[in-house]
């Protein structure tokens, strides 16, 4: 780590610790490790630019610019473009979790037609298709998500009732 | 081939066009979360199929042995898939575990809980150091994500019973 680190050693150790903590746990979840490393840095330094990441990391600039660029375009970061080099801020980790999650939900929504047709025809040409392998995955896993998707359409109304609360006061 | 449950793991006719539209549903779904596509994929069709060997999930996405076997370990260390010894074969099965709400509502909040421990502890640990540079924005920046815990875990009683699937009797 060079010398223009914003935080001391003993900080920068406990930091690397809480990382490599976070990267073990579930919400890592399917995440790559680069990914998830770099936005678990961004929990933890609020604003960064890409050399500082590469000190952070060890990544190469390549590779960082193309992580950035995934989380400027999903909303998770923003960019400064006044300041050069330029600035990457996560402001709110709370906002960010939750409008990510939000958008999620939404990413999910938008596939309820396409399953819903799925499960009709399966249902409709249950003779038909009984026989084929996979029949009872297909349904299973078509079933679970639209029950899911049902769930997600309610949590992003309720979001959306909040914001809106929040935006009048 | 035929897997462990008597079935073949390459389906057929309508029900394999089924089975490609789920993969890009949940490949879609992996990119709003920055997940690793290559593990995404895998996932989807474990999601699928419930349980694979290495070779069938070769056969499936036409991914090379060696980044089959890496991404699985990667799965199986985050404790997200389930490794099975496939009786009087010198080969393993591999098995989706719940998805990450239904570990978490199975497990009344007890990863999250380890977490928020960890955190907290880190946080005692930060003290010592009140006087380096760092320690206002990291532990401003755990407590931010502390916070963000408690409130999710506040709506998560509301929000399981939205999206998790009641389990089958």
């Amino acid at each position: 780590m060079s010398n223009r680190d914003r935080f001391d050693s003993d900080i920068r150790e406990i930091e690397k610790e809480i990382i490599n903590y976070l990267l073990k746990s579930i919400i890592s979840s399917a995440r790559g490790t680069i990914t998830s490393t770099i936005l678990f840095y961004f929990v933890t330094r609020k604003d960064l630019t890409q050399s500082e990441l590469k000190d952070l990391t060890q990544y190469s600039v390549g590779k960082i610019s193309q992580e950035i660029k995934n989380f400027v375009d999903l909303g998770v970061i923003k960019v400064s473009k006044r300041s050069k080099p330029r600035i990457y801020s996560m402001e709110s980790i709370m906002a960010e979790t939750f409008s990510r999650a939000i958008n999620l939900l939404k990413i999910n929504i938008k596939w309820e037609p396409k399953l819903s047709e799925i499960k009709d025809e399966l249902e409709t040409k249950k003779q038909e298709l009984l026989n084929l392998d996979g029949y009872e995955n297909i349904k299973n896993i078509v079933e679970e998500n639209l029950f899911r998707i049902s769930g997600y359409k309610k949590v992003v109304n309720l979001w959306e009732d909040l914001k809106k609360k929040y935006e009048k006061i | 081939m035929v897997g462990s449950s008597g079935k073949n793991h390459i389906f057929e006719g309508r029900i394999k066009e089924f089975e490609q539209v789920l993969v890009d549903f949940i490949l879609d779904s992996g990119k709003a979360k920055s997940a690793d596509l290559k593990i995404q994929l895998i996932l989807a069709y474990l999601a699928i199929h419930k349980e694979l060997t290495q070779k069938q999930l070769k056969d499936l996405t036409n991914f090379s042995i060696s980044t089959i076997s890496k991404k699985l370990r990667n799965l199986t260390d985050l404790g997200i898939i389930e490794k099975r010894k496939i009786q009087y074969r010198n080969e393993n099965l591999y098995i989706l575990k719940p998805e990450i709400y239904q570990r978490v509502a199975d497990s009344s909040w007890d990863e999250f809980e380890k977490i928020a421990q960890f955190l907290n502890e880190k946080l005692d640990e930060l003290k010592k150091f009140k006087n380096q540079r760092g320690y206002d924005l990291l532990s401003e920046r755990i407590q931010e994500l502390l916070k963000t815990f408690q409130l999710i875990e506040k709506i998560w009683d509301s929000l399981k019973e939205l999206i998790v699937m009641p389990k089958k009797e």
